[in-house]
């Protein structure tokens, strides 16, 4: 009963590094998304050089751990004279993160796509755009919406590295309050129940836009 | 309506097509025969402008495929023609390549509701009407996957022919059926020719050539060895095409 009477005064704490992490993890998800996806399209149609590049960048993110790569944003780029807040640094790490991660299950979904879908939009004179969004990206998503749901689920997760950095979002409020009150086991619990209260309809709704992609045909032509 | 002029293609510094000269009149059907690598595909990729060459010229009811001829230079044509064009000289591939996240109906509506700027109802009722015209009404909701090959392959001609293609290029388009089931889309393809449809048509079939094709070619090695009307193949003029037909009959 004392403990309960003690986190009633850390809830509006918690809450408020709940809003932060919900904000970071959008903002990385949308920003991160559509950058992985863009990014994508030009690593499978751009030229070699571009290929390159991104492939290099791609390996550099893989090989460093998220951390390291959040340190850089946070105290190598200052040193250059680009500074930023603390909440958006930690925007900028995890969204180039993300785009580069799903630039990779993006050039993996279009690659399953066969060429020849491409080359029959192309000969019924499709313009290489609307082959590429009519054609190839529904085709590819179907094929990458698991790898993508799982991406956006350890996004999330993620941004939890940031606490490290004195960004002050879920996670920080959290050892904020549990080095204030004590409370370690309750307050990781709850830490615990809402990372998985977010997470899980996510993967839920994963498994939905996956079956109806499955099922329906041409949006824009459906119906009557 | 199709005049091709001198093509000459290559893949690196391979030559493909190497002087390929041929005219389709308007209304008739054009047969293309030749041993597997001497560029019947090629031909007409390049026809489709999927392909880029090098030399000579293509001319599609007199208008000049992918590039423009000025002072005696080659100048690419921009982007939208090059697409307008394509999208007036349709392609049926050996391996259907419907697309495999549409309806039968979708796939039939989806370049004119697109491209051409139809309403998606008008787009929706064409494919309706050109389905039927296949003879595959009933089966016009159903996925790709869930179509024999021969089903498959009338869908994609309603596909190329949503368009309103002043030609069509059939690029060995039974070669993956069985027997019945190419007999299904052969019947297709002959009742195309009977409307009228300027046709290329790369094809194995040599009953089928001889009865629908005005002209018929052999290509060996990226070349016309021998050309002319259906008759042609009951009485060749080259050993090489004889020993081709010879071949084929074997087999
Ligand atoms: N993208 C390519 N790159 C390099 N060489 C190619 C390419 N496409 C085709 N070729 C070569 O061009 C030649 C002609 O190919 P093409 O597909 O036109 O032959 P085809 O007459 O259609 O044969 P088939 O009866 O097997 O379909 C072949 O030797 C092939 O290896
Ligand atoms: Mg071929």
């Amino acid at each position: 009963m004392d403990a309960l009477a003690q986190l009633g005064p850390v809830m509006p704490q918690l809450l408020r590094g709940f809003l932060a992490t919900l904000e970071l993890a959008a903002v990385a998800l949308v920003l991160g998304t559509a950058g992985g996806v863009v990014l994508g399209c030009l690593y499978a149609w751009g030229g070699k050089l571009l290929r390159a590049l991104l492939f290099a960048l791609l390996t550099l993110v893989r090989g460093i751990p998220l951390v390291v790569q959040v340190f850089a944003v946070f105290f190598v780029l200052p040193v250059y004279g680009i500074k930023f807040s603390a909440m958006a640094s930690a925007a900028i790490a995890l969204t180039g993160f993300a785009a580069l991660t799903t630039m990779e299950v993006v050039r993996g979904g279009i690659a399953a796509v066969p060429r020849e879908q491409f080359q029959a939009a192309r000969s019924l004179g499709f313009p290489f755009t609307t082959a590429l969004t009519t054609v190839v990206l529904p085709q590819a998503l179907r094929i990458m919406t698991p790898a993508l749901v799982n991406q956006a689920v350890f996004l999330v997760k993620a941004t939890s590295v940031v606490s490290l950095f004195g960004v002050t979002e879920f996670m920080f409020t959290a050892k904020e309050q549990i080095e204030r009150t004590l409370l370690g086991f309750e307050i990781m619990a709850i830490v615990w129940i809402v990372y998985t209260v977010v997470c899980y309809p996510m993967t839920l709704l994963g498994r939905r836009i996956e079956s109806r992609l499955k099922a329906r045909g041409h949006a824009a032509l459906a119906g009557p | 309506m199709i005049e091709i002029a001198r093509l000459q293609k290559s893949y690196g510094d391979r030559p493909i097509l190497d002087g390929v000269s041929l005219e389709v009149p308007q209304g008739t059907v054009c047969g293309v025969l030749g041993p597997s690598g001497s560029g019947k595909s090629t031909l007409l990729r390049c026809v489709n402008f999927l392909e880029p060459f090098e030399g000579g010229e293509i001319r599609i009811a007199g208008e000049s495929v992918g590039y423009d001829h000025r002072d005696g230079r080659r100048i690419p044509k921009p982007r939208q023609v090059v697409n307008r064009m394509r999208s007036e000289c349709c392609m049926v591939f050996q391996q259907f390549n419907l697309f495999s996240h549409m309806t039968a109906l979708e796939n039939v509506a989806i370049a004119p509701y697109k491209i051409k700027g139809m309403s998606r109802r008008a787009a929706r009722e064409q494919a309706v009407a050109l389905l039927d015209k296949v003879g595959l009404g009933p089966r016009k909701d159903a996925y790709p996957a869930y179509l024999s090959g021969g089903e498959q392959q009338r869908v994609a001609i309603a596909r190329a022919l949503a368009m309103s293609p002043k030609v069509l290029l059939l690029d060995e388009v039974t070669s993956a059926l069985d027997p019945e089931r190419a007999a299904e889309v052969l019947d297709v393809i002959a009742a195309l020719a009977a409307d009228g449809m300027t046709m290329m048509m790369v094809t194995h079939q040599m009953h089928f050539a001889r009865e629908v094709c005005r002209n018929i070619v052999f290509m060996d090695g990226g070349r016309i060895v021998e050309e002319g009307g259906p008759e042609m193949l009951a009485a060749p003029a080259t050993d090489r095409l004889r020993s081709f037909l010879r071949h084929l009959r074997l087999a």
